[in-house]
C-alpha cells in the first residue's frame, strides 16, 4: 500500500513537472511583429542573386501544429526592387504558407496590382515536401515576356511578371514571425552570387555586404568572404 | 622525437581540417557550372490527372482541415477543378512549371476580416485563394489580397 502511494506521488510529481514545461514552453513562444530577421543584404545594382544551402529544409522547425497554425521560418534569398514592397523569393520554408503548411523548397512574390490598385502576395511550392541534401536556389533577369524567373537545382520553378529591368539589392537569410521557430545552429548558406548586366556572375565580396540581422531572438548571421559562407547562429 | 611526433600530429589534423571543409564545400555544385544546363521547361511535377476518378481524390473537408481557420474566417467558395482552368478563371500572370494544365486541384477561396500575417507582412481584409493537388493534398499557391500595412 505504502509502495503504491509512493509510486502515485512520483506519478503526480512527474506529472507537475510536464505539465510545467509544457506550459513555459507554449507561454514563451510569442508572435513577433515586425518578424525576426538574421540576414545579410549585397547593396549592388544586379540583374539576379544566387545561394546554395547543404542543409535541407528539415533543419528549419517552425514548430507549427494544427494548433499554432501561423508559425514559419524561412532560409531564403529576396530580390528586392525600388519599390520596397515588391521583391521575389526562392529559398526553403517549414511552416505556414499564407494559410496551409508546407516544408520544403519554395518560391513568392509581391506586387503591386495597378488593375486592383492593391498588393498581393503569392506563394508556389517548388518540389516534393521535405527535400534533403544540397540544394541550389536563384532568381535572374531574363528581359522575357516574363521578365524575371526563379530556379532551383538549375529548373525552371516560376515565370514572374514583375516589369523592373533591375534589383538594386539582394538579402539572404533567415526569417520568422515567432519565438518558437528555431534552426540547427551554425548551419550556412555559401557560393552566394549576383549577376551583371551582361549575364556574368560574380561571387559577394564584403565591400558591398551588410548586416541586417534584426530579431529579438539572439539570431546572428554572419559573411565570411574566405569560405564564402553566411552561418546562422541562436543561443 | 617529440618534436617529430608534435609535427605529424600537427599535419594530420591540418589536413584533416583542410579535407572536411573541401568535403563539405564538395557538396555544393559551383555556379554557373559548364557541366549543367538550366532546364526552361522542366517536365511537371503533378502531371495530368483529369481523366482519374474523382473518389481517388483526398476530400474536399481534408484539405479544409489543412487550412489556417480564424474565428471570422469565411470560407467563400470551393471548387474541384484542372490547373489550367484555374490559371484562365483568376487570369494567373506567371508560368508554374511544377504543374501540368490538366492536373486536378482544389482551390478553396477563404476570407479573413480580421487580416492575415504573411511573410510579406499584415494584409487587412485579406482574402485567400489556396489551391491543392487534388490527388496528394498537396499545396500548389496561396495569393493574398487585401489592405496591405507595410512588411513586417
Amino acid at each position: 500500500m505504502a509502495e503504491r502511494n509512493i509510486k502515485k506521488k512520483v506519478m503526480t510529481v512527474m506529472g507537475t513537472i510536464i505539465l510545467l514545461f509544457d506550459f513555459n514552453s507554449v507561454a514563451s513562444a510569442t508572435p513577433l511583429n515586425p518578424h525576426g530577421y538574421a540576414e545579410q543584404t549585397l547593396t549592388l545594382t544586379n540583374y539576379g542573386g544566387y545561394f546554395a544551402s547543404a542543409y535541407a529544409s528539415s533543419n528549419l522547425n517552425s514548430n507549427w501544429s494544427s494548433t499554432n497554425n501561423s508559425r514559419f521560418i524561412t532560409n531564403e534569398l529576396w530580390q528586392r526592387f525600388t519599390d520596397a514592397n515588391e521583391w521575389i523569393e526562392v529559398g526553403d520554408v517549414d511552416g505556414v504558407l499564407n494559410s496551409a503548411y508546407w516544408n520544403g523548397h519554395y518560391t513568392a512574390y509581391q506586387k503591386y496590382n495597378s488593375s486592383t490598385f492593391q498588393y498581393e502576395y503569392h506563394e508556389y511550392t517548388v518540389g516534393t515536401k521535405s527535400p534533403t541534401g544540397t540544394h541550389n536556389f536563384e532568381i535572374q533577369y531574363t528581359g522575357n515576356s516574363s521578365p524575371w524567373s526563379s530556379y532551383v537545382d538549375y529548373n525552371k520553378a516560376y515565370d514572374f511578371t514583375l516589369t523592373n529591368t533591375s534589383s538594386p539589392s539582394i538579402d539572404v537569410g533567415i526569417e520568422t514571425n515567432d519565438s518558437a521557430a528555431t534552426f540547427t545552429n551554425n548551419i550556412y548558406d555559401t557560393g552566394m552570387q549576383r549577376k551583371d548586366s551582361v549575364n556574368s556572375w560574380h561571387n559577394w565580396t564584403s565591400t558591398n555586404v551588410i548586416n541586417n540581422d534584426y530579431n529579438s531572438l539572439g539570431w546572428t548571421s554572419l559573411f565570411n568572404t574566405t569560405t564564402d559562407r553566411i552561418t546562422f547562429s541562436h543561443p | 622525437m617529440k618534436r617529430i611526433i608534435l609535427t605529424t600530429i600537427v599535419s594530420i589534423l591540418s589536413v584533416s581540417t583542410f579535407a572536411f571543409v573541401a568535403f563539405a564545400n564538395n557538396n555544393i555544385i559551383s555556379h554557373p557550372n559548364s557541366s549543367v544546363k538550366y532546364n526552361e521547361n522542366p517536365a511537371p511535377i503533378y502531371t495530368a490527372n483529369n481523366k482519374m476518378d474523382v473518389n481517388n481524390f483526398i476530400s474536399e473537408e481534408k484539405i479544409i482541415e489543412n487550412i489556417r481557420q480564424t474565428k471570422d474566417s469565411q470560407i467563400l467558395s470551393k471548387e474541384l477543378k484542372t490547373w489550367g482552368n484555374y490559371v484562365k478563371d483568376e487570369k494567373e500572370e506567371g508560368t508554374n512549371y511544377q504543374i501540368d494544365p490538366n492536373r486536378m486541384v482544389r482551390v478553396i477561396n477563404i476570407k479573413y476580416p480580421e487580416g492575415l500575417d504573411t511573410k510579406a507582412g499584415f494584409y487587412k481584409n485579406a482574402v485567400s485563394i489556396d489551391v491543392f493537388d487534388a490527388e496528394t493534398g498537396n499545396l500548389i499557391e496561396s495569393t493574398v489580397t487585401g489592405d496591405y500595412q507595410g512588411r513586417a
